[in-house]
């Protein structure tokens, strides 16, 4: 009788760890973003997932232009014990361009497929790196300016600056644009849950987050 | 293992040796004549008479005949070179060059300063594009607000680069940590006391180089300032170093042509009678 009883306290002791070893659950938000009239301009999917090693927040926008623009973020511990966050835009199953940074204040690395350029965040709005980033821009995908652009000039920025827009925020100073006349009248609600697109936004957003860094991936 | 290593270091020579670019000499490498060859010893303002010099300068002043030949003189692209050699016989060499021959490709690079010494040289390039769209107002405004328009920089040295610099940009942050990045990897600490004493040499326009291009020598400071921009520069007051013509003869120039790629036949340059602009 001894032996099994002190089975079952075994078991009821190792009950808790065994319940938090399972995998964390992403959460998912849907938004459909509308114009005045109510016509869909793009829907959002936002993924974002906690773990022990980090936070991974991926904003997906889908109607913008012709692939989805995804945008990923990351806040990890990095190899030496200082706080690393990469940040990578790109369009469909392009090549992502890829923001590295370290300590606030610290050198930014953003990196195409081909190249790579250092600068510090202050620096944003100078020539040479606006137009270092436009190289990098060109090298990995040309149409990325432009997606940049249609999602500043469409409100889809979220009301507070979301983490995973800061490739959003680095690549609008890239190039200075006439502003429009008067903002676009934008509405942003949760998403009509009786659509069945909702399903394959969530999909999306959900492959993206669970894809490895672009660093980590091999190329091509 | 040492046919490894051996091995190994024909894989990394040319690693070594393209640190700078391939095409830095490119536009330099025709028929060259020599307008200027001076020679100076340079002294302390405070050693007692009969110390030795602290260095020895030789300022060359080339000019490079380039491609048909039908082009004017005036327009043939200059070297400027300071010859420095210090007392322990370490070799420097300051160059600064003005190409203005092949206006009508502006967007390639072209050779502006280089500061070399042993095996390592930073160099300095610049080129430009002219897209400056038309329109007036506001459009006009955000085109001269292209990124990447106008006149633009090429720094790099030590496997260490950066480009597409525009000259306002030059004393930030981002441009001003990668200038001391290519510093500390090409120089020692002890050749950087060398480069700091070298800045404060101050060689007027009026003593070497000719009239007709008056800022040239003293463009040659342009290496170490951009290298040395966090260096205390030259006192406002008397130079502490001053020129005195060297009367030892000249000397062959074989022993320099690692650093400065001149080419083996030098003419001395004869100006042509200046006729109407083409």
């Amino acid at each position: 009788m001894k032996p099994v009883r002190l089975a079952l306290v075994a078991l009821l002791v190792s009950l808790p760890s065994r319940v938090s070893a399972k995998p964390p659950e992403p959460d998912v938000i849907l938004e459909r973003v509308v114009d005045g009239r109510g016509n869909r301009v793009a829907d959002i999917a936002i993924a974002s997932l906690k773990t022990a090693e980090g936070r991974i927040r991926i904003r997906l926008v889908r109607g913008l232009s012709r692939q989805d623009l995804v945008l990923r973020h990351e806040a990890r511990r990095g190899p030496e014990g200082r706080d690393v966050t990469v940040d990578e835009i790109r369009l469909g199953d392009g090549m992502p361009l890829r923001f590295e940074s370290g300590a606030t204040g610290g050198r930014v690395t953003a990196s195409s497929p081909v190249s790579s350029f250092r600068y510090f965040d202050r620096d944003v709005g100078r020539r040479t790196v606006r137009c270092n980033l436009a190289r990098l821009v060109e090298e990995t995908d040309h149409f990325l300016l432009a997606a940049v652009a249609d999602y500043v000039e469409q409100g889809l920025e979220d009301d507070g600056l979301a983490p995973e827009e800061t490739a959003i925020f680095t690549l609008r100073a890239v190039e200075k644009r006439m502003p429009s006349a008067s903002a676009p009248v934008r509405k942003k609600g949760p998403f009509p849950p009786d659509l069945p697109e909702g399903r394959e936004l969530r999909a999306a957003a959900l492959a993206a987050l669970s894809e490895a860094p672009a660093d980590a991936r091999s190329p091509g | 293992m040492k046919a490894r290593g051996f091995a190994l270091a024909l894989c990394l020579l040319p690693l070594g040796l393209s640190a700078e670019g391939p095409g830095y000499f490119a536009n330099l490498r025709d028929r060259t004549y020599v307008e200027v060859d001076e020679s100076f010893l340079v002294r302390e303002r405070a050693a007692p008479p009969g110390a030795p010099p602290a260095f020895r300068l030789r300022h060359l002043v080339l000019r490079v005949k380039t491609g048909t030949g039908f082009t004017e003189q005036r327009w043939w692209p200059i070297r400027s070179l300071f010859l420095v050699t210090m007392r322990a016989d370490d070799r420097w060499v300051a160059e600064i060059d003005a190409d203005t021959a092949d206006a009508e490709h502006p967007s390639e690079p072209r050779s502006w300063v280089r500061l070399s010494g042993g095996k390592n040289a930073a160099a300095f390039e610049v080129f430009s594009t002219n897209d400056a769209a038309g329109g007036d107002g506001e459009r006009a405004s955000l085109a001269s607000e292209s990124p990447c328009g106008g006149t633009r920089y090429r720094f790099l040295g030590g496997g260490v680069e950066i480009r597409d610099v525009s000259a306002e940009d030059v004393r930030s942050r981002t441009v001003a940590a990668v200038l001391g990045e290519i510093r500390d990897a090409l120089y020692s600490p002890a050749e950087i006391l060398d480069l700091v004493r070298l800045k404060e040499l101050g060689v007027s326009p009026r003593v070497s180089g000719p009239p007709a291009m008056p800022n040239l020598a003293s463009g040659a400071h342009l290496a170490w300032n951009y290298l040395l921009f966090d260096k205390p520069g030259p006192s406002r007051g008397e130079p502490s170093l001053v020129l005195v013509p060297d009367p030892a003869p000249a000397g062959d120039l074989a022993p320099w042509r690692a650093l400065t790629h001149i080419p083996q036949d030098l003419a001395p340059f004869q100006p042509l009678p200046e006729g109407p602009l083409r």
